[in-house]
């Protein structure tokens, strides 16, 4: 086993899970001594009929405050600002936030201006200025995915002056994280395969990238177990209660690790062509994952190696010789992307030419690498990964992942 | 029954004059490198005019202090980061910690890993001012010492290493 | 198989393992806002001479510490009373606890008093009685650390404390504290961790949040318990100064394992195994530790047949993916088996015998078998007694348990 010279893990926030936890968050209220929650939610998470669900659940045992679902996609301190005179208004003393990425972001920001009772974010912003805990908080995450759940960061964005703010303490994570099956039953099937491939790629990047260890490395292997088990059973079977709350559960692992290990350069290209093409983060995450594998190849072989007995089980791991295992985890991967596409009637996009918006047009064209490598090599999780990367490393990662091209690993530059 | 006192911190002198001295010695070759160098240079550029970098050890320094005026000229701004106004920290936890990033036992890329030093500002920034003391530390350092401080040595040519490393030592340390 | 309902899992502990983690413990108290630890070492820490580099680890912050030495092996409500005195009056904000066992369980109940008021003791007795965070709390383990310092309980006197807030906060593990040790020692913690982990990990109804918890205290066991004995006493050489030798890093991971286990232990009820070891300790020199560890493949037989674990997962855990992929899945439980046995087949020659391989190497006798679980029936009314017989004969003479 691998065991650095020194480390660090916490996941300190409680997990709940099941096909049935939402009824518990009364109780979890009271034991957090908290009585009228506010709670929020975005436009998507209402139409899919989930705060029905959430409410319906809690809605006899506990006063609501308030029920806000109007987060936008891309929160910023107007919208902060705003839900803190809702939360007050209505007497609140607890947050539930229903949701995605977003919608947890806005959450921790809004939390640290009612519990610090300020009215001007920007205060906080930056790393660890906080300094006691915060208002009660419950995370009821609706994508199997992102994980942000259990990260201590948010960012949220500054419209008027064009920046985004960067949040971090480990007081911004909730107290609980509630992973109730029906929050993700309706996931439709090309969504499902999207953010379950970048719970995938938490799991992967945490394990292979420079901040691994051991507590990390057991929570990353037990996610890729969990989701290459049952991916595709549940894209083929959507209403799959339990393959749907193993999912869930998985992404909430690779949430534990990555969280504590960080992700490298498939985030850091993800980001990237995320920011310029608003390209959604888990196709990014899906196509790039095996680019990632190759571009750190002559690194961290042997991690990539370990990783085919989680994702291929344990028959092909003893039917593939030692020094093949590297490789072959990367074409499981890449077979995998195929399957998801032949899975979800081909909306499921393999490549970067093969993303195409609602109206059927290509999301990233040739002439946008230029700006994506430019921002890549500021985004923070460039120092995460096992090898530098510097404005032509993110291209020629970025022209063989154009038609899914294999990486040819000759030309990674090295140590020289 | 146990005893009780309590213990007064004391300060580790010969360390933090260690410090001191290698972060003087950087930051000024920091600014001359941004002169001789084109690499670190264009880093410069994408930096905004008067903005102010500084690497701080916790909780008594010392501290490098580096910027851009408003015309756009990198300066060294000494070994405080009092009354200064700070655009992007870099800091280290402590003592301990930064002497293991400058006897080169940790490189600048572990010891983020390991939370011996975090970020306050924004990243971009950030990444630009480690590829700069990456560089610096190729001129300063030798091959075998360098490998160690930096996550990829670079394929540069013998010329330009050693040109360079020549500028910089003798400038900064003697400010020919 | 999966539990296909509802599970609640939480670790609010922060670990941090390896060089020069003491010094991140000023960093660590400022997330906190605290300003001014007490730190308290147990009167084995004070011998083992390890307050120099715990204090040292304050110099050139900005924090003066209260240095509490000699914690007594037995303390009692006074003691309390006089270190919560102490901490008051001083203004401290935060508690440090440094060594194994007494200490750690002071300096929770401490921790109540030292957060609240003074009658907190009273009303905070039993099971989650306790509805709010606590100052905090740091741990800094020896080698001799059992899981008690990760877990949420405490007793002094006649009063004990179950809540999660409990838990420490930080744990460093830094290899100045967990060189010395005997070997009796190590094992002990370390077989307690084995058992714990083992059956958490082997659960018929996998809990996935305390699976990669128990896969990493088994395997690191599983690796490092062997080498750790067997380099026990070697002298750190030149290089070691400059690099970590793997019995260092060894060590480290045994501590960790150790405080994992007690975490487990914590959020699952007693094994088998556990139940019988503490029982049986009564009963002849060997502490539950080790006597765990002798019963553990015999106890995890019992429960593979009559409730269903999963002991054939042991086998990843134990030998690897390779091993595991290897073996054919009909033979992997027993293969496990076969390596906790090896193990302790091990641990007998490394300790000259020492450490027993059975029961009556033990020096236990069969007619103190029925006396003992007639006395654990009494204070537990769901122990099968015919299991725990056929356990211990099978364990008395190194028979694996293949019927029921
Ligand atoms: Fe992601």
């Amino acid at each position: 086993m691998y065991l650095p010279e020194y480390c660090e893990f916490l996941s300190p926030v409680q997990i709940a899970s099941g096909h049935h936890v939402l009824e518990k968050i009364p109780g979890f209220l009271k034991a957090l001594n908290a009585k009228r929650p506010l709670i929020l939610a975005d436009k998507g998470v209402t139409a899919a009929g989930l705060i029905g669900i959430v409410e319906d659940a809690i809605k006899d045992n506990v006063q609501i405050g308030a029920i806000d679902d109007d987060v936008p996609p891309d929160s910023d301190l107007k919208v902060v600002s705003r839900l803190s005179d809702v939360y007050r208004k209505n007497n609140c003393d607890a947050i539930i936030a229903v949701g995605g990425g977003s919608v947890l972001d806005t959450a921790k920001g809004l939390n640290i201006l009612v519990s610090e009772d300020a009215d001007n974010l920007m205060e906080f912003a930056g790393a660890n200025k906080l300094k006691r805990p915060l208002k009660p908080f419950i995370a009821i995450p609706t994508t199997a995915g992102t994980g942000s759940e259990l990260t201590m960061a948010a960012v949220i964005a500054d419209h008027d002056n064009f920046i985004k703010i960067l949040f971090g303490s480990r007081f911004l994570l909730p107290d609980i994280a509630i992973i109730d099956s029906r929050m993700t039953l309706t996931l439709p099937a090309f969504f499902t395969a999207a953010t379950a491939m970048d719970a995938m790629t938490h799991a992967v990047e945490s394990y292979i990238c420079l901040q691994k260890n051991p507590l990390s490395d057991a929570h990353a292997l037990s996610a890729i177990s969990l989701i290459s088990k049952n991916l595709l059973n549940v894209i083929r079977k959507p209403d799959d209660q339990e393959g749907r709350l193993l999912l869930a559960k998985a992404a909430t692992l690779a949430g534990m690790a990555f969280s504590n290990s960080t992700v490298g350069i498939v985030h850091t290209l993800g980001h990237s062509v995320g920011g310029v093409c608003g390209v959604p983060h888990g196709t990014c995450m899906s196509i790039f994952l095996p680019y990632g594998l190759e571009y750190n190849y002559h690194l961290v072989n042997p991690f990539i190696a370990e990783l085919l007995f989680p994702l291929a089980g344990p028959e092909v791991y003893a039917d593939t010789p030692e020094n093949k295992r590297a490789e072959k985890t990367i074409e499981y991967i890449r077979q995998l992307n195929q399957d998801l596409h032949d899975a979800t009637g081909g909306r499921h996009a393999r490549f970067l030419s093969e993303i195409l918006n609602r109206d059927g047009e290509q999301m990233v064209k040739k002439s946008h690498f230029d700006a994506i490598a430019r921002i890549s090599i500021g985004d923070g999780t460039k120092f995460y990964n096992p090898e530098e990367i510097d404005y032509d490393d993110s291209m020629l990662v970025l022209e063989a992942s154009w038609d899914g091209r294999p990486l040819n690993r000759n030309l990674v530059k090295k140590n020289a | 029954m146990g005893e009780y006192k309590t213990y007064r911190p004391k300060r580790k002198i010969l360390k933090w004059l260690y410090l001191y001295v290698f972060m003087w010695f950087t930051g000024r070759a920091i600014k001359i490198a941004a002169k001789v160098d084109d690499e670190v240079k264009k880093e410069f550029d994408s930096i905004p005019n008067n903005f102010n970098v500084a690497l701080e050890v916790l909780p008594y320094g010392p501290a490098l202090v580096v910027g851009k005026t408003e015309d756009g000229k990198v300066q060294y701004l000494g070994s405080s980061t009092k009354d200064k106004k700070i655009d992007l920290r870099m800091i280290v936890h402590n003592i301990e910690n930064a002497m293991q990033l400058f006897t080169f036992q940790e490189s600048t890329a572990i010891s983020f890993m390991r939370n011996r030093l975090y970020l306050d500002g924004e990243i971009p920034y950030a990444a630009a001012f480690v590829r700069v003391f990456d560089a610096v530390e190729v001129y300063l350092l030798p091959k075998i010492i360098a490998k160690l401080a930096v996550k990829r040595y670079p394929a540069w040519s013998l010329i330009r290493k050693l040109s360079g490393r020549v500028k910089i030592y003798l400038r900064a340390g003697i400010g020919v | 198989m999966s539990r296909t309902d509802y599970s609640d899992f939480l670790c609010p502990i922060k670990f941090c393992c390896g060089k020069l983690a003491l010094e991140t413990l000023p960093a660590e108290l400022r997330v906190y806002n605290a300003r001014k630890p007490l730190i308290l070492f147990s009167n084995k820490a004070v011998i083992n001479g390890l307050i120099d580099p715990v204090k040292q680890a304050f110099d050139d912050s900005e924090m003066v510490a209260g240095i509490y030495d000699g914690v007594p092996e037995s303390p009692t409500l006074s003691t309390i009373r006089e270190l919560s005195d102490i901490y008051i009056k001083n203004g401290h904000d935060a508690l440090i606890a440094v060594g194994s066992g007494s200490v750690m369980n002071l300096a929770k109940v401490l921790n109540i008093v030292v957060s609240g008021e003074p009658g907190d003791l009273k009303t905070c007795q039993g099971e989650d009685k306790i509805t709010k965070p606590l100052n905090p709390f740091f741990v800094v383990p020896e080698a001799s650390a059992t899981g008690l310092m990760a877990n949420g309980s405490a007793c002094i006197d006649n009063f004990s404390f179950t809540s999660r807030y409990l838990i420490p906060d930080y744990l460093a593990i830094d290899p100045r504290i967990v060189q010395q040790e005997t070997v009796g020692v190590i094992i002990d913690a370390a077989m307690r961790a084995l058992s714990s982990s083992s059956f958490a990990y082997t659960l018929p109804d996998t809990d996935y949040f305390i699976d990669p918890y128990a896969y990493l205290a088994i395997q690191t066991i599983c690796e490092n318990l062997i080498p750790v004995i067997e380099n026990a006493d070697s002298k750190k050489g030149f290089k070691d100064y400059l690099i970590m030798n793997d019995t260092e890093k060894g060590k480290m991971a045994l501590v960790t394992a150790s405080v994992i286990g007690g975490f487990i232990s914590f959020c699952q009820p007693a094994g088998i195994v556990m139940r019988l070891s503490e029982a049986l300790s009564e009963y002849c020199q060997l502490s539950s530790g080790i006597l765990a560890g002798l019963l553990l493949p015999y106890g995890l037989e019992y429960a593979m047949l009559k409730e269903g674990y999963q002991t054939e997962k042991l086998l990843l855990a134990l030998a690897g993916p390779d091993v595991y992929s290897r073996t054919p899945e009909n033979e992997r439980g027993k293969s496990a088996m076969g390596i906790l046995r090896d193990i302790q087949d091990k641990l007998f020659h490394l300790t000259d015998g020492y450490i027993p391989r059975t029961l009556a190497g033990a020096g236990i006798s069969e007619n103190q078998f029925s006396e003992m679980i007639e006395r654990m029936s009494q204070n537990d009314e769901g122990i099968d007694s015919k299991g725990c017989l056929s356990i211990l004969n099978h364990a008395r003479e190194g028979r694996p348990v293949s019927d029921i």
